[in-house]
């Protein structure tokens, strides 16, 4: 079951001097209990689509067409004042970051009780019982809900965040590089409580980050997206062992890893593209190894290769013999 | 690229190009600004009026070309004081004092807090501890009495007025700097230049100067205003030096001829209107200025 | 080429108000007691999570930072204790590249600039032309062409990749013997990164220089590394070729570390050792072994002894009071 669906979403920033084509015809469906990855490079839109989706785009972006359906609404016709009563309640984020934005002179439980107060009509109290509950859902000691921000550690201001993305029982929670600033132990701690809280709150979640290995290890589908646009999504194990786009595919061979091969990779050449002119045709192609006159051209169309595996490329002789399983 | 500039860049002569550039590519922000070109304008007025001086004022400032207190006339255009002076002239060469003053003391001030600033940042230990308590002094003292009484012993003078304002404006500039100073200590291209194997001094003067630089120009245009205020105050208070006819001296003699008792508003209108212009174009082209060497206030 | 011992740099801790009463000094011990050598070509990493000490360990060595105690030694000559003259000389032969492509470079400086300042500062290259050609010549080596092209942009016009190609270029000019990367890849995107870390394997190679490389990120450090210091709270928990270590680390927070980083393989199915809270602040260093009271297999003796730094096979060296424990188990992949 489908509980987000997002069709053609554009996004521009539209700035003084130019017009940054931060997100152009995104689709992509989020299943219900499901973990979406949503995985690029810095600059390839990933956090513009969340804030899309949550209508909170900074000054000077403007969503231009597409659709966001949730719980059979489109978000991209919500008015604001109609977007207060779904965000949070219904899809809440962690913001990149978040958890140094806490504010270090307030109280932690009043940080999340304030989130509560101003959804929905209760007491004071009631909502700093309900956060302490919350507390002890993201594994914390309701009991701290009295503490301010500085004495926590990085991994449990992180939780604390999440307690409050999660104060209003939203259906989807969208984690913009939830474990980035971490410790690498403390990372799977806290990954391993967003596996629970999915399974205990059947959440469905969008896990947005640049590192290939967290959405290896935590993610059901991904979304590779480049300057813009999504070039694979499908099935993590499918389009981390059999990739089908150059860019999926260089990404993921050239990964430093502490399993595997040790051996020299070659690396993508050139730099990502300036989205306020991106390269005409395949927004790749200068990059890639197989770019023939037809990527310099045309964009290619995202379309379906097979169950539930989409790619946006041009179906050249490489991508059917990919498609056929042999090895290129 | 324009054609002028060499193929191959010479490395001293680079550094020619490169301020070239800075030049050229501020110029085409600021251009962006209406508040800041109005500033630009009306700064460019009065400094074009102080250096034609001798050829737009009808008549010698000091001397006496007429009855006392004329109403404003063709041949009076401000009317006269109550010597007989012409109004017009006066406040036209006033111009020069009031720039003078306003550019002379904001350098003097920017220069000395600069580098009590940078000095105090970059070394720390017990140089900034007694520079910063000596700063801390001359904050705690009060501004208007302080200058009063320097004043009073310096005696009248243009310098003196420079002087006396320079001393009890240093201090701000000299906290700001230092407080930039010691975050660009911090920053890892500082650390960077020390790694390469500079002396402290080149450290201070290719890395943190720059980058200290905009905020100084712009707190620098804010010493101007704030020079030139403090010259009108001093002035009309009496400190100043009656025979330079700055606007303020101006508007002393009006006060102490009663001028605003008897309701002889072309005496006091002009010079005040005057400095307000002034002033403002200065702080318009301090707020554009500061738009565009602050990244942090570009809109997007 | 490079061999420290029993470095140890400490910091005085800033005391509160009650500090002001009481007479004990507090120190906070970012690095304690560290020793490794480093051969001549060789690339060592010091690896380790953020507060371990390995940053300020490498600033040490460049004498960037003050050394309480221990001793450098560099090219033949102990670096801290040197004078200040001396050590300039000394520091056209090892150089350093930061973390941040986007602060360790002067915004207000062209990149002509950038690079021609360690050899004006050093006076090096007599002649304008002969800095020129030098400067072209490092943008050549990092391959940023066409140089004069490269030369005459400024900061904020390159991509983080290429800044960070002036980062490396600047660390080259004076054609030093060592260079120091402090975590050079770690703020580039995922397709940047093996950009530059091939072009600094390769520059190794061309130029037979050594690198001390520093990281968080144990993948970074096997794709670069020769051999690789494991540091925690400022000691050195394991050490040893670098392939070895990841492979069958002995020391148990070396094998929950490695356990715990995440692999880019959906199908690897890995048994993660879970360690309870996080890193303590430096300032308040648990007594013994410093990492016993998140360490699983801590028992009495790890909370009164600090174990010593013992060899457990080859040249593999670990700090645990139960080392043969470990060396006789399974590799954890």
């Amino acid at each position: 079951m489908d509980v987000l669906e997002v069709k053609d979403l554009t996004t521009h920033f539209f700035m003084h001097e130019a017009v940054a084509r931060a997100v152009e015809n995104v689709s992509f469906t989020l299943k219900k209990g499901e973990t979406l990855g949503l995985a690029g490079e810095s600059g390839c839109g990933k956090t513009t689509t969340a804030l899309s989706i949550m209508k909170l785009l900074p000054p000077g972006g403007r969503i231009l067409n597409g659709e966001i359906i949730l719980d059979e609404e489109d978000l991209v016709k919500k008015t604001d004042r109609e977007m207060k009563d779904i965000r949070w309640k219904k899809v809440s984020i962690v913001f990149q970051g978040a958890m140094n934005a806490l504010n270090p002179v307030i109280r932690v439980g009043n940080q999340v009780a304030e989130a509560i107060i101003e959804k929905e009509n209760v007491t004071k109290g009631e909502a700093l019982r309900r956060a302490g509950s919350l507390f002890e859902l993201v594994g914390l000691d309701s009991s701290r809900v009295t503490n301010y921000p500085h004495e926590f550690s990085g991994g449990m201001r992180q939780r604390v965040m999440i307690a409050m993305a999660l104060a209003c029982n939203p259906t989807v929670v969208i984690a913009d590089e939830p474990v980035t600033a971490l410790d690498v132990v403390v990372q799977t701690r806290i990954l391993e409580l967003l596996k629970e809280l999915q399974r205990k709150l059947s959440l469905s979640v969008i896990l947005i980050t640049h590192d290939l290995s967290v959405i290896a290890e935590t993610c059901d589908r991904v979304a590779i997206m480049y300057a813009g646009k999504i070039v694979e999504l499908g099935n993590v194990v499918d389009v981390y062992k059999k990739p089908l786009h150059p860019y999926t595919e260089a990404l993921i061979t050239a990964f430093p890893s502490i399993a595997g091969e040790k051996r020299r990779f070659s690396s993508i050449p050139g730099d990502p593209p300036d989205l306020t002119s991106p390269p005409s045709g395949c927004r790749f192609h200068p990059r890639c190894p197989w770019q023939d006159e037809t990527c310099r051209t045309q964009d290619p169309e995202y379309r379906s290769v097979g169950l539930d595996h989409y790619v946006a490329c041009h179906p050249t002789e490489r991508l059917r013999a990919k498609l056929r399983g042999e090895r290129v | 690229m324009t054609a002028q500039e060499p193929a191959a860049l010479q490395i001293t002569e680079d550094r020619f190009w490169v301020y070239r550039r800075k030049l050229r590519d501020f110029w085409k922000l600021y251009r962006r600004s209406s508040l800041g070109k109005l500033g630009l304008v009306v700064v460019l007025f009065f400094v074009i009026i102080a250096i034609a001086a001798p050829w737009i004022a009808p008549f010698d400032p000091f001397a006496f070309v007429g009855d006392p207190f004329l109403k404003p006339s063709s041949t009076y255009i401000f009317g006269t004081d109550q010597v007989g002076r012409d109004i017009f002239s006066r406040v036209i060469y006033g111009t020069r004092v009031s720039l003078l003053v306003g550019l002379v003391a904001s350098a003097m001030t920017i220069g000395l807090g600069s580098v009590i600033g940078l000095v105090s940042g970059y070394l720390g230990g017990w140089i900034d501890n007694v520079l910063m308590r000596i700063t801390d002094l001359f904050i705690i003292l009060p501004a208007l009495p302080l200058m009063l009484i320097m004043a009073s012993i310096l005696g009248k003078g243009i310098m003196n007025i420079i002087i006396v304002i320079t001393v009890i404006g240093w201090t701000a500039t000299a906290r700001m700097v230092r407080s930039q100073t010691m975050s660009l200590k911090e920053r890892p291209f500082t650390e960077a230049s020390r790694a390469i194997g500079s002396t402290d001094l080149h450290t201070i003067a290719r890395h943190i100067v720059p980058n200290v630089f905009p905020l100084v120009f712009a707190n620098g245009m804010i010493a101007i205003v704030d020079a030139i205020l403090s010259e009108a105050g001093l002035s009309f208070l009496g400190f100043g030096d009656p025979s330079s006819p700055s606007w303020g001296m101006v508007l002393h003699f009006a006060d102490t001829a009663g001028a605003t008792v008897n309701g002889y508003w072309w005496y006091i209108v002009p010079p005040g209107i005057c400095i307000m212009l002034l002033v403002m174009g200065f702080a318009f082209i301090s707020y554009s200025t500061d738009q565009i060497l602050n990244p942090r206030l570009r809109r997007r | 080429m490079l061999s420290v011992e029993n470095l140890s740099v400490w910091f005085p801790a800033r005391r509160g108000v009650t500090g002001i009463f009481t007479r004990k000094e507090e120190w906070v011990r970012a690095v304690d007691d560290v020793s490794f050598n480093v051969r001549k070509g060789e690339v060592m990493c010091l690896a380790g999570e953020s507060g371990s000490g390995k940053t300020t360990t490498a600033r040490a060595i460049l004498a960037l930072t003050r050394a309480k105690s221990g001793s450098i030694e560099f090219a033949g000559r102990d670096v801290l204790s040197l004078s200040q003259t001396e050590l300039r000389k000394l520091r056209c032969k090892m150089q350093i590249i930061f973390q941040d492509p986007y602060e360790s470079i002067d915004p207000r400086m062209s990149v002509l600039e950038i690079l021609a300042e360690p050899l004006e500062v050093n006076r090096v290259a007599g002649g304008r032309r002969e800095r020129e050609d030098r400067v072209y010549k490092a943008l050549e080596d990092v391959r940023l062409l066409p140089p004069r092209e490269f030369a005459r942009r400024f900061p904020h016009e390159l991509s983080g990749g290429q800044r960070q190609r002036v980062a490396i270029a600047r660390g080259l000019v004076l054609q030093p013997e060592l260079l120091v990367a402090d975590e050079p890849v770690s703020m580039l995107d995922a397709s940047i990164r093996v950009q530059i870390l091939n072009l600094l394997l390769d520059l190794r190679e061309e130029y037979d220089l050594t690198f001390l490389y520093i990281t968080h990120d144990l993948a970074q450090a096997r794709y670069i590394g020769n051999d690789i210091v494991i540091m925690y709270l400022g000691k050195m928990m394991e050490s040893g070729p670098v392939e070895d270590v990841v492979a069958k680390p002995v020391h148990p927070y070396s094998r929950a570390l490695i356990s715990n980083v995440p692999v880019p393989d959906p199908t690897l199915k890995r048994d993660k050792i879970a360690v309870r809270g996080e890193t303590p602040s430096a300032s308040d260093v648990p007594s013994g072994c410093r990492f016993h009271p998140r360490c699983p297999y801590a028992e009495e003796i790890c909370k009164t002894r600090e174990p010593k730094f013992l060899p457990v096979a080859g040249n593999r060296y670990s700090a645990c009071h139960f080392n043969d424990r470990w060396t006789a188990q399974t590799p954890i992949q």
